[in-house]
């Protein structure tokens, strides 16, 4: 998934607190996003069940195929009896939302496996793979977007401006697909071929393995912090302060990465946090086209097979990542932003 | 109906509906230029083909002319049932096309009255609103409309709906917080002590001073769901074939790709174009009208 | 990403059982060659690339062709069928079928024991099948045992199936993978549904679903001893990808269906085989109401429809064209039938007959979901129809929606990936029979078929059920119940070091066992 233009950071940038907030204040202020983190998880929570359960069939046709017409009446009883599909469904919905309290995610009606099992299989690579695109791209966005703002109009602006048209314009799919193909067909080298390494195992066949992924992942994120940086940048170094600081003969290196960069970070962080939540759907198409065992993979199963209890589950993982992830960007705001540290 | 306080009104004087005006801004603008430019090449590539521009039907195979590559008679070549790959792309660009505007009309519609309502009204309704609109971000979008379309089945429309709802929370705040400073400003306090009615005010102040955001924001949405369209597709969850989808196309290509790699190029270059071509045209919009700030 | 979907998850009753190639190879009679003696052969661990996923290890409760595979190295059931379809000794060396017909005493092999390493008793196989006929199993195949009135274990090596009435597809019945035996600890314990616990040649490893499914040899199989350490199934939901994976030999077994990435490969340094697969494709026709009430509209549909072109735009020609009975003893001849050849101006004629010269519409279900050619098939089958005047639209469906209308025969016309049998029984009782399960989605029935079942069931010589089985596919064909169009290959691409592996026509991959890579 490329790249989302939001509003939010528009928001985020030119709303600032106008007084100073006391660090009282910042947890008051943290606490509330907490609480609405949690009663937003609390609504994807009933939004996927309600989705999940609107699609046709049950768990029996989902198990069996055009074979549950095999079944006799008294096998579809015991059957319904025991995916609970008799009962109605808020009491479904109790059953599932008390178990996710006791930690029990329920179970997959494919492979009989425990979902909090399959998560946990699934989550490593997933956080793996995103982390690694998120280095990627911050490096390369907030690189080539320093140069570009640099020097604006000249070659490092037009090599920026071009990186991120390609980032923001090629879907990671399209990417991604002629990443394999050039690889597995030109090269004859499909490292996710052997099978999955895990960093612990086999850190070298491990980075070739997500390398590729992250890239194409790494690459949408790059454009849209670039953007972000070089247009921060821009606008700060129109400040007087930078007018200043170089009047006063600073060196032009010092000038832009200690005034100016640092200046830029909030837009870059904020942007970063978008970022990320949209690098979790992405999972999705990257682990699919590069045989990554992840979340996003088990999610795309569990949808074909209609596998209820693991859909619901990998879903309530991703929301529950990008509330975080938004939590962890606030408070890194909070600590960045000179006029709340002040 | 002129009264002073048009002149207070900060959007009358950009005159974003005078068509001539903005487009010709946007000309100026190198990134517009090339955008306009790609869009109008690969619209009208597709629009050719609901005329009869095209040299053959999307779907018609010849099972015995499979997988050749380009040539005179198949200037893109042909795929594995031997049916015109340039056709079907032509067909693919107006499916897309074709989904987008319906998924971006139903997420402007919905987000500019979510976000009016939020931020002009106010109150328990604004926090209902967001609440919705937190939810919504917090699955990513690809997800919600994963999750959409395998619920209400296959089909163009179904897709639309599920890319459109998919943007819609970012519309609710984009609109929603101009809506807000609007509703501050003083040439609205000002309607205010007129006399006039909330609903005037909305229709005649508040909104004509969030349409220069909305024209960019849909701009970019149309980029976006040519995307995620795609993207949908290339899982197998957009329309069903036979129909000439992008994305579905790319994903067969790929599988094919060290046979036939045209079947790969062709449809990820269309894709490509569009949405490089939106994203061109909302950036130098955004330029043009001079909206400062939002270049994420 | 539509290779990803399982192409055959829901085919109903793809039959697939162990080859006898291990059973040949023990030699007849009890006498068990006992525990691998020895030290095995040299050989490397096998990969086997795959599109689809293991999906559950329950073997009760398997459809997805891909677990019948991987579990038929775990798992066996009492019989088994040869290379040319036959019933042949498996987990039991022997059976009779007492003269009445009504009780077949099966005698169980000496020296077999599960991976717990309890040994097996004919206490085992009665408690499997009484699990599958235990409605709370939910075996879809339990229906293959509706005829078993009792199961006795007069000595732990023998079995005792009684009947109700003489069935001659029970034994056929149970070669299903489903119909596997598993150990009655393991029933007692419930811990099937994760654990594999089998008597084959392979014993279960570890299991990441969705991507990959361990088997190790198993030390004290009663067969010869397999020379293959390991086998691991992974899923690379690509068959480019597969492609590339062989060549670059970090697979050397790779399942594949699409004849166009089998071309590409070349044989530089690969071994391909291809073996017809057991499930034969038909257009299902509901002939109770609606135009296809009408037996001259679907005679006409039958001759307007070019069943050698929907081949070639299905499977690129790699194939071949059926009729009701794909392959096995009773096999039917394609080539027979009011309409084996196209033929537009007997289609008109019966079109006049049906008294719509001028064509009719209807509209045919399909879901490329399950069947990624039934797209193919689709176009060029309107393409023929629209010859004869007959106006045929497509509605493509989401796998969940098919199945669902599919079951509630919601449709006037279907393009169905079923499962075959070498058993007519097996494959159409379901159908046709007396109180036929989908009698509903089969759309058609009539007395004069369910008898011609049920005697050729019921009927001890194989001659009379021959020829009983050829009315009964004639009667099929001759009222255009449905349309049986093609039967595909299964390609199996393999690195050159794998030696002695061949394909079998269930697909299974038994000879696993035997082989050496």
């Amino acid at each position: 998934m490329a790249v989302i233009q939001s509003p939010s950071l528009q928001e985020k940038v030119f709303s600032q607190p106008r007084s100073r907030p006391h660090w009282r204040q910042v947890s008051t202020w943290m606490l509330a996003k907490v609480l609405r983190a949690v009663f937003t998880l609390i609504g994807v929570a009933v939004a996927v069940f309600i989705i999940l359960r609107m699609i046709p069939g049950n768990q029996i046709t989902a198990s069996l195929g055009v074979s549950a017409g095999l079944l006799t009446a008294a096998q579809v009883r015991a059957l319904d009896h025991f995916y609970g599909i008799g009962e109605p469904v808020t009491l479904q919905f109790w059953h599932w939302a008390d178990g996710i309290l006791h930690g029990n995610l329920g179970l997959s009606v494919q492979s009989g496996r425990t979902v909090t099992s399959l998560i946990g299989a699934a989550l490593p690579v997933t956080v793996e793979l995103a982390v690694l695109s998120m280095i990627i791209g911050l490096a390369l966005g907030v690189g080539l977007g320093t140069v570009a703002a640099a020097s604006p109009g000249r070659i490092g602006d037009w090599l920026g401006q071009a990186v991120a048209l390609f980032g923001l314009g090629v879907p990671s799919f399209v990417i991604g697909s002629g990443l394999v193909a050039v690889l597995a067909t030109v090269f004859h080298y499909f490292p996710s071929s052997r099978g999955y390494a895990p960093l612990g195992e086999n850190p070298w066949l491990n980075f070739q393995q997500l390398i590729f992924p992250a890239l194409t992942l790494g690459i949408g994120v790059a454009a849209a912090v670039l953007r972000t940086t070089r247009g921060a940048m821009l606008d700060i170094s129109r400040l007087p302060f930078v007018r200043s600081a170089t009047g006063k003969g600073l060196n032009r290196r010092a000038v832009v990465i200690r005034h100016i960069l640092r200046n830029a970070l909030v837009p870059i962080v904020t942007m970063s946090g978008i970022q990320f939540g949209y690098l979790l759907g992405g999972t999705v198409i990257v682990e699919q086209i590069f045989v990554l065992p992840g979340l996003g993979r088990l999610l795309l199963t569990a949808i074909n097979e209609h596998d209820y209890a693991v859909a619901q589950g990998v879903t309530l993982v991703f929301a529950a990542g990008f509330v975080i992830v938004n939590i962890i960007t606030d408070a890194l705001y909070a600590v960045i932003d000179p006029r709340v540290r002040s | 109906m002129t009264t002073g306080l048009e002149q207070l009104h900060p959007a009358s004087q950009r005159t974003v509906f005078s068509k001539g005006s903005i487009l010709a801004r946007l000309w100026r603008r190198p990134n517009g230029k090339a955008g306009l430019i790609i869009l109008a090449v690969f619209v009208l590539l597709g629009l050719a083909s609901l005329v009869g521009l095209s040299p053959y039907a999307p779907n018609a195979q010849n099972v015995f002319h499979g997988l050749k590559g380009p040539s005179a008679s198949h200037l893109f070549g042909t795929d594995a049932y031997g049916r015109d790959v340039l056709s079907r792309v032509q067909s693919g660009i107006v499916l897309s096309l074709q989904i987008s505007v319906v998924a971006v009309v139903i997420c402007t519609a919905l987000g500019t009255l979510g976000g009016v309502v939020a931020g002009y009204l106010g109150s328990w309704i604004s926090a209902a609103i967001m609440g919705v609109t937190d939810l919504l971000f917090a699955i990513p979008s690809i997800l919600l409309a994963l999750a959409i379309v395998t619920a209400l089945g296959h089909g163009w429309f179904n897709s639309a709906m599920a890319v459109g709802i998919g943007y819609t929370p970012i519309f609710v705040r984009v609109v929603r917080g101009p809506v807000l400073a609007v509703r501050q400003a003083d040439y609205v306090r000002a309607g205010y002590l007129l006399g006039y009615s909330r609903t005037r005010l909305l229709f005649r102040h508040v909104l004509p001073a969030v349409w220069s955001v909305l024209a960019v924001q849909v701009t970019l949405a149309l980029g976006w769901a040519v995307l995620t369209e795609a993207s949908l597709s290339f899982l197998g969850l957009g329309p069903p074939p036979p129909a000439a989808s992008l994305g579905l196309m790319v994903s067969e290509g790929t599988n094919l790709a060290g046979v036939a790699w045209w079947l790969l190029v062709a449809p990820a270059v269309a894709v490509v174009a569009l949405v490089v071509g939106f994203n061109l045209v909302g950036d130098g919009l955004r330029d043009a009208l001079d909206l400062a700030g939002d270049r994420g | 990403m539509r290779a990803g979907t399982p192409r055959r998850a829901f085919s109903v009753a793809a039959v697939l059982t162990g080859t006898t190639l291990t059973a040949a190879a023990c030699g007849s009679g009890g006498a068990a060659s006992g525990p691998g003696s020895g030290a095995p052969a040299q050989s490397s661990n096998v990969v086997v690339g795959a599109t689809s996923s293991v999906q559950k290890l329950d073997p009760a409760v398997i459809t997805n062709f891909l677990d019948f595979q991987a579990l038929g190295l775990i798992y066996q059931p009492l019989v088994t069928l040869n290379s040319s379809l036959q019933v042949a000794p498996d987990l039991a060396t022997g059976w009779k079928t007492s003269s009445n017909g009504l009780s077949i005493t099966f005698t169980l092999r000496k020296g077999v024991t599960f991976d717990n390493g309890s040994p097996l008793t004919s206490q085992d196989v009665k408690a499997t099948f009484e699990r599958i006929l235990n409605p709370s199993t939910g075996a879809a195949a339990a229906s293959y045992l509706a005829s078993v009135n009792s199961i006795a274990t007069p000595n732990p090596q023998t079995v005792v199936l009684n009947l109700s009435h003489p069935d001659s597809s029970l034994l056929y019945g149970l070669t299903s993978e489903n119909m596997a035996i598993v150990p009655t600890s393991a029933i007692t314990a419930g811990t099937l549904r994760t654990k594999p616990d089998g008597t084959g040649p392979y014993k279960f490893v570890s299991f990441q679903p969705n991507n990959s499914f361990t088997v190790a040899r198993n030390p004290s199989y009663w067969g010869p001893a397999p020379k293959i350490p390991t086998i691991e199934f992974r899923t690379i939901p690509n068959e480019q990808s597969i492609a590339s994976a062989l060549q670059a030999g970090t697979v050397q077994l790779g399942l594949l269906n699409q004849p166009t990435v089998v071309e590409q490969l070349g044989s530089a340094n690969l071994n391909i085989k291809k073996e017809l697969d057991l499930n034969y494709r038909a257009l299902m026709m509901q002939d109770k109401s609606g135009p296809l009430a009408n037996l001259n509209a679907r005679l006409a549909i039958a001759c307007s429809i070019d069943r050698q072109a929907i081949l070639q735009a299905a499977v690129l020609g790699k194939g071949r064209v059926t009729g009701p009975v794909p392959q096995g003893p009773f096999a039917t001849n394609a080539n027979s039938g009011p309409c084996a050849k196209p033929s537009l101006s007997k289609a008109k004629s019966y079109l006049a007959k049906a008294g719509m010269p001028n064509g009719f519409s209807f509209t045919v279900m399909t879901s490329s979901e399950l069947d990624s050619t039934s797209n193919a098939q689709a176009v060029t089958m309107q393409a023929e129809l629209a010859k004869a005047g007959i106006h045929m639209s497509i509605d493509n469906v989401a796998s969940s929606d098919y199945i669902q209308r599919w079951l509630k025969g919601n449709f006037t016309a279907a393009l169905a990936e079923n499962g075959a049998n070498p058993s007519p029984y097996i494959m159409y009782g379901r159908y046709f029979g007396t109180g036929a399960s989908l009698a509903v989605p089969s759309g058609y029935s009539s007395p004069r078929l369910a008898q011609l079942l049920l005697q050729a069931d019921q009927s001890t010589s194989a001659s009379t059920q021959k020829q009983l089985y050829a009315q009964f596919t004639d009667n099929l064909v001759s009222n255009a119940v449905w349309i049986w169009l093609f039967d595909g290959y299964d390609y199996y691409a393999m690195s050159k070091s794998l030696h002695g592996f061949a394909p079998s026509p269930s697909g299974s991959l038994m000879s696993l066992a035997t082989a050496s890579a």
